[in-house]
């Protein structure tokens, strides 16, 4: 299993994290799209290291035009000599309309016609097939040399795609070529759901699951002491509460029998409730959303139990010193 | 008058050519939108430089959402202390629907709310405004804290905004804090049309002439032998002729009464007839364009002429040793 981490950080303190990082054994670094732009990190951390893959995980797809990400995703992947992975996620309607002025159709249709378009575009740039995409969403017919990047020893960058659903996870499977689990999926859910419709996915377009990248990085409830542990726990408790108090999540909650707290998370949510909703999660269901246990314990549970099918992670662990963080790192790796 | 000097977009060396620019004495680096990413040079470029500005010239406003290239702004102008400005421009309609996807109509209307709705985000990341933006084309009334830069000591970066037609050009003195005038621009054109459109978004926006800035190109045809001269201007007839058979830059043409120009370049340029167009650029005609003369004489002319309206320009100054390249933004910037 390989090991990433993420880099949300100043611009100015890229350089010598992604040093440090590397130096540590992980195998990558990523960037989560909150208050800056998501790519501009892993253009330093590409300058600033030798191996490390680089990936957005995720940046709003719909936020954008697929020929804005066609030329971010080259001019990253050309630069880092081949290590940039373009990680993509919906977002929801009224982040997409109402933040980003943008339009939304149909997620999982949406997302698909946009990952083809893109594809159409490093096509076009790399093969120099025509460019004719007309879609429902996206129409892309214009191209011409003076806007055709000519560095393409390396091609277009992988492409992943964040996914809950059985619709965007039949997608992720169909046209991405790996997925990322989202933290708030049960192992019943991933068995019963998730892999199914990647396969499903995989099958349309003829692919096989060799290649398929799938990310996922599972709750770790952990800590070096008592008083670490308790509020590695709490916040836990906090975060999948926060996550099953949303409709869409509701599918997650029904693998494990318990769809019925939705709907209370849910009103607890609105009469701002967050501290009590925590006190709702019990053990049973975090040892269902993840790995709780001494810090040496969660590496090899996690390996037993999401090492069959999972292809890299990026859990954070409490460590005390560096050799620690790198055994567990190396562990991992092995696994 | 300020001198910028473009950049390539090529990632591996741009930061060394930024650098170097800054040492011959530059004021600003620019990288303009064509086959690649015109921030990531940019972002590179401020590693390795301390004073220069760092500038789009231009990036393609309508191919992005207001969001993305204020949170873009926000980013590039922190991290290099101040010093991004954002210079934008509207392209033309197959490129923003045909190449980019993106909704496209009435350009000097929807480029002034862009530049508007970009602001109201600033306001609202720095200055704690409520975010309630509805417009004709954009809507942007969501924003919470999460999505909300705190590293907000530099503020929003400077905008500045590509036009030749007087709509553009009024968009731009009312809510742009710079001009990008067109290469392909006249003097008489400057001072007759693009000053007075400036002085109309200037009087909307309450805003004094102080306040903004005119970024220049230029032609300039120069050489330090005879023949390297009329290179020079055989290679500058050329452009001269490409962009005046553009129907839209008929009106620069006409302000030196030569308007009807246009319809035969324009024809012309239909039997690919490009070498022969050039030769229609009579040396009055070039005259009016393009600042002409040894090296010596670049600074001198372009002050006389330009100095009282433009605040910075871009010649290359290409075919001319790097000493007599520096010797002229030297006394340019004097």
């Amino acid at each position: 299993m390989k090991v990433d981490t993420g880099i949300n950080l100043d611009l100015h303190e890229i350089p010598k994290a992604v040093k440090e990082i590397e130096a540590q054994g992980y195998d990558g670094v990523r960037t989560a799209e909150m208050n800056h732009d998501p790519f501009f990190p892993l253009l330093l951390a590409a300058e600033h290291s030798e191996k490390l893959e680089i990936a957005s995980s995720i940046a709003v797809a719909f936020a954008r035009s697929p020929m804005n990400l066609a030329n971010i995703g080259h001019d990253l992947n050309a630069y880092s000599k081949g290590r940039f992975t373009m990680g993509l996620g919906s977002q929801i309607k009224p982040h997409i309309t109402k933040r980003f002025s943008m339009p939304w159709g149909g997620p999982a249709a949406q997302m698909r016609e946009l990952i083809l378009a893109m594809r159409a575009i490093w096509a076009n740039w790399y093969e120099g097939e025509p460019l004719q995409f007309v879609g429902e969403h996206y129409q892309h017919t214009l191209m011409t040399p003076a806007f055709t990047p000519n560095d393409t020893q390396y091609g277009a960058p992988k492409v992943i795609l964040a996914a809950v659903g059985p619709k965007m996870t039949e997608v992720a499977g169909e046209v991405a070529d790996g997925m990322i689990i989202h933290p708030f999926s049960t192992q019943a859910y991933i068995d019963s759901v998730t892999l199914p419709a990647i396969e499903a996915g995989l099958a349309k377009a003829g692919k096989t699951r060799e290649g398929f990248e799938l990310s996922y990085s599972c709750f770790v409830v952990t800590g070096r002491n008592e008083e670490e542990f308790a509020k590695s726990k709490v916040a836990t408790q906090e975060r999948i509460a926060f996550y099953g108090s949303t409709p869409a999540y509701k599918g997650v909650l029904d693998s494990i029998g318990m769809g019925e707290l939705q709907g209370e998370l849910n009103t607890m949510s609105k009469q701002g409730r967050w501290k009590e909703m925590g006190t709702l999660i019990t053990d049973d269901m975090i040892n269902a959303f993840g790995v709780m246990g001494e810090p040496e314990e969660i590496a090899p549970e996690m390996l037993r139990r999401y090492g069959g099918y999972v292809d890299r992670t990026s859990a954070s662990f409490p460590v005390s010193n560096e050799e620690q963080r790198q055994g567990i790192i190396e562990a991992l790796r092995a696994g | 008058m300020k001198v910028d000097g473009g950049v390539g977009l090529n990632l591996s060396t741009v930061g060394a050519q930024a650098s170097e620019l800054e040492e011959m004495g530059y004021a600003g680096v620019m990288t303009a939108e064509t086959a690649h990413d015109p921030f990531f040079p940019l972002l590179v470029a401020a590693q390795h430089t301390q004073k220069v500005d760092l500038m789009t010239s231009i990036a393609v406003a309508f191919a992005r959402s207001p969001m993305t290239l204020a949170n873009i702004g926000h980013d590039l102008n922190a991290y290099s202390n101040g010093r991004f400005v954002l210079g934008l421009g509207s392209q033309i309609k197959p490129h923003i629907t045909k190449r980019f996807s993106m909704p496209w109509s009435s350009p000097a209307a929807r480029m002034r709310e862009y530049i508007l709705a970009m602001r109201a985000i600033w306001d609202c990341w720095h200055e704690q405004q409520p975010l309630e933006f509805t417009g004709q084309f954009y809507t942007h009334t969501l924003m919470t804290p999460f999505f909300t830069p705190t590293n907000n000591e530099f503020g929003a970066p400077k905008v500045f905004l590509a036009a030749v037609g007087p709509m553009m050009t009024e968009v731009a003195g009312e809510v742009a804090d710079g001009v990008i005038a067109h290469a392909f621009t006249t003097e008489k054109y400057l001072r007759e049309t693009t000053l007075p459109a400036l002085e109309r978004g200037f009087a909307k926006a309450g805003k004094s002439r102080a306040d903004f800035e005119i970024s220049y190109p230029a032609f300039v045809v120069t050489g330090q032998t005879e023949e390297e001269l009329r290179e020079a201007e055989i290679a500058t007839c050329k452009q001269i002729a490409f962009y005046g058979s553009t129907p839209a830059y008929r009106p620069v043409l006409e302000s030196i009464g030569v308007g009807e120009l246009q319809d035969e370049l324009n024809t012309m340029s239909k039997q690919g007839r490009w070498d022969e167009m050039g030769e229609l650029i009579t040396p009055d005609i070039l005259k009016e364009f393009a600042v002409i003369g040894e090296p010596e004489t670049i600074a001198g002319q372009m002050k006389a002429r330009y100095g009282d309206i433009v605040d910075r320009t871009s010649a290359a100054y290409a075919n001319i040793p790097k000493d007599k390249r520096q010797q002229i933004i030297q006394q340019l910037s004097a």
